[in-house]
């Protein structure tokens, strides 16, 4: 829109758009110069909404009046007209993927992302199986990231790009490799700032190392393979010495008894006994009863993994540890088995449990009524048996309900007619409820309504539901949603579409197996979502 | 109703709500620690900041001056860039120079709510562009000499994002 002296009106390239007589524009407003001859005006209202400061100006006012005329720079932005703490802060709302983009851009955004942290916090350096890493290996441009998994590598040691990399590293993970016990240390030394450890399916037997002449005090947090736990635990007790967490996980291929060793595993984790707040343990009953002889240890979080444990040894196990705040058991009991005086005393053995995982076994009317009493309960998972018309559970919630529970999770649930409605209406603080794997609900009915009555539902996760028969139903909006994850594949596709268009805070969308024989989602409810939408996933989307 | 006046980079003056003015950390705390005493009647000089600007950041800050505080984050609430508000959002629709002069400014006056709010709007302004795109948006000059452009994206196909 050029303004030009012999035009019978001239417009406003300000936000009003309104024309003038040529007049009016020679004596008011401003005009800028842009380049060498486009002229813009812009209205004496509008002009104020511009900013002068940056504008190189061309001679003073002209014809003596207020009009200002003003040459527009037509140089490139120069970022550094930000503050680095700036750029900084706007880098930190976008994603690792947008991260690696605005690198690209310019030496001084690259310079920026990777001084801050924000990017390397992010993102995870990957070397997988494809990767043999000896003298030859030589990574060119690795990002100077804080967390790297090596994956089915083979490692024969490294060369002299591991101690710049390392030196970074927060966090790195060793996932069936295959590398020696002295090579693994020699790596290990070149990352002093490590806080996580993970070094699963790991049972390379080497010779012994020698003591290891570094430490690595910021670890807190390790994972270790239990069958090789008598080599391991004697490096790292030298070595890291503020353990807080320790998960001790295995795979078993051959004899059980051959590869495990309770004692040594109990005798390790006694010597963390000053630092050591949580233990992930496969477990058994040696394992229990050699943990029970242990002292001194002040555990918060307890996860019980992989094999059954007679539920008498946990009763042991939770009068040992009264401060327990997260327990992880429902791999190895089920609530069914415990004998009602159990079930109704576990409350008072762990007062403060906030975390608790729990099967709720397979017997027809089991009663969940006990649950009720964990009253600092945040976070609760129920894992059912899948069989239908075994899992389905009483419960008889005293008038309160749980009001601290934040986040629920399910699985292999059987919930008839609206009875999971009626459980929800006692956790009316649920933000986050996740249903997982062969749950099951008489119809969709049903189950719509009852998330329904979470009034402060953010994020709902759907996968592998069963719904026996499928009607219409008068579906409630959810207006707190922001984070929906579901398998498409086992709605109705008009049902689908309702869901999605009820939740108008929708922000985030995972979906999976969309069916491909009928279209699941109309194209006008998906062109309504995608507006709504700042994150969109869709997986094995046809 | 007391008001303070505050002084621009370009001489002019503003007389202002001082609890408008004070939505500025910068402000507050000249006035409240510093001790200096509006009713003398002394402008307080804002020397980084233009008149242009000062105008807009006090329609902002006009509008703001009731909020109350920003609540302390949800350690799991993510990182959301869509919650500007209508109001705010109007307000940013701007050029460019315009936005980060106010950012600048806000900046200088320590005025939080303004500056993330700013940030979003930018952040916005790259999210789902390439980096070409996001030159251009910006009038970015790409000065990585040729080839070493290739390098880099080499070097990102090593990283996936964290889980």
């Amino acid at each position: 829109m050029e303004s030009s002296a012999d035009a019978h009106t001239v417009t406003c390239n300000g936000s009003c758009g309104r024309t003038v007589p040529p007049s009016s524009a020679s004596t008011s407003g401003l005009i800028l110069i842009s380049g060498s001859d486009l002229r813009y005006w812009f209205c004496d209202r509008c002009q104020l909404k511009l900013c002068p400061m940056n504008w190189k100006r061309c001679g003073g006012p002209d014809d003596g009046g207020t009009r200002k005329v003003i040459k527009v720079s037509e140089e490139h932005l120069d970022p550094s007209v930000l503050p680095p703490e700036m750029w900084t802060g706007i880098f930190s709302e976008l994603s690792p993927r947008q991260l690696l983009q605005v690198r690209l851009v310019c030496r001084h955004w690259r310079d920026i992302v990777d001084g801050s942290g924000s990017l390397k916090d992010k993102l995870t350096v990957i070397f997988t199986k494809s990767v043999t890493i000896d003298q030859d290996y030589k990574p060119t441009h690795l990002l100077p990231v804080h967390g790297a998994n090596f994956e089915s590598c083979k490692i024969a040691s490294v060369g002299s790009w591991w101690p710049p990399f390392g030196h970074n590293l927060v966090e790195v993970s060793f996932s069936s490799c295959k590398v020696s016990l002295p090579d693994l240390l020699e790596m290990l030394k070149h990352a002093p700032k490590l806080q996580i450890l993970e070094l699963v399916d790991y049972d390379e037997t080497s010779e012994r190392p020698d003591p290891a002449n570094f430490r690595l005090d910021k670890v807190e947090k390790l994972t270790l393979d239990g069958r090789n736990i008598t080599q391991l635990s004697e490096v790292f007790l030298d070595v890291c010495r503020n353990l807080k967490s320790l998960r001790l996980t295995w795979n078993f291929y051959g004899n059980h008894d051959d590869c495990v060793k309770p004692l040594e595993m109990a005798k390790f984790v006694g010597d963390l006994r000053n630092t050591l707040e949580e233990l992930y343990i496969n477990s058994s009953d040696e394992i229990v009863t050699e943990l029970l002889k242990l002292d001194g240890l002040k555990l918060k979080k307890v996860a019980l993994l992989d094999d059954p444990v007679n539920y008498k040894l946990l009763v042991q196990l939770f009068q040992k540890y009264p401060a327990l705040e997260y327990l992880d058991i429902h791999e190895v009991v089920d609530l069914g088995f415990m004998v009602e005086k159990i079930r109704n005393e576990m409350v008072h053995m762990l007062p403060n449990l906030k975390h608790l995982s729990i099967n709720v076994g397979p017997y027809f009317g089991a009663d969940l009524t006990c649950l009720s009493n964990f009253t600092k309960l945040q976070s609760l998972a129920l894992y059912g048996y899948q069989e239908e018309n075994m899992s389905a559970y009483e419960f008889d919630f005293p008038h309160g309900g749980m009001p601290n529970l934040k986040e629920l999770y399910l699985e292999g649930i059987y919930f008839p007619y609206n009875r999971l409605q009626q459980f929800l209406a006692k956790t009316p603080n649920v933000h986050t409820l996740i249903i997982e794997y062969e749950n099951l609900f008489d119809s969709w009915s049903d189950f719509l309504t009852a998330m329904g009555t979470l009034k402060l539902l953010r994020k709902l996760s759907i996968d592998m539901i069963t719904i026996k028969k499928s009607t219409r139903c008068p579906f409630q909006c959810l207006p707190t949603l922001n984070i929906l994850n579901m398998n498409l594949g086992a709605m109705p596709p008009s049902l689908a579409n309702m869901v999605l268009g009820l939740c108008p805070h929708l922000r985030d969308f995972h979906a999976n197996s969309i069916s491909n024989s009928k279209s699941t989602i109309n194209d006008e409810v998906l062109r309504v979502i995608l507006n709504q939408l700042c994150k969109v996933k869709l997986e094995h989307a046809k | 109703m007391s008001t303070i006046k505050l002084e621009t980079s370009d001489g002019v003056k503003f007389t202002v709500k001082t609890q408008v003015a004070k939505c500025s950390g910068t402000i507050r705390t000249m006035l409240e620690d510093i001790g200096i005493n509006p009713q003398d009647g002394e402008a307080i000089p804002l020397s980084n900041v233009h008149s242009t600007i000062l105008q807009k950041i006090l329609v902002w800050a006009e509008h703001h001056v009731d909020d109350p505080e920003p609540p302390r984050d949800d350690a799991d609430a993510a990182k959301r860039t869509d919650d500007i508000c209508s109001w705010d959002e109007d307000f940013l629709k701007v050029d460019q120079r315009t936005l980060f002069d106010v950012m600048l400014a806000a900046n200088y006056l320590d005025m939080k709510q303004l500056i993330a709010v700013c940030c979003k709007t930018v952040a916005n302004m790259i999210k789902g562009k390439t980096a070409d795109q996001i030159r251009k948006t910006f009038n970015i000059e790409n000065d990585f000499p040729p080839g070493d452009e290739d390098k880099i994206r080499l070097r990102n196909q090593f990283c996936e994002e964290r889980r």
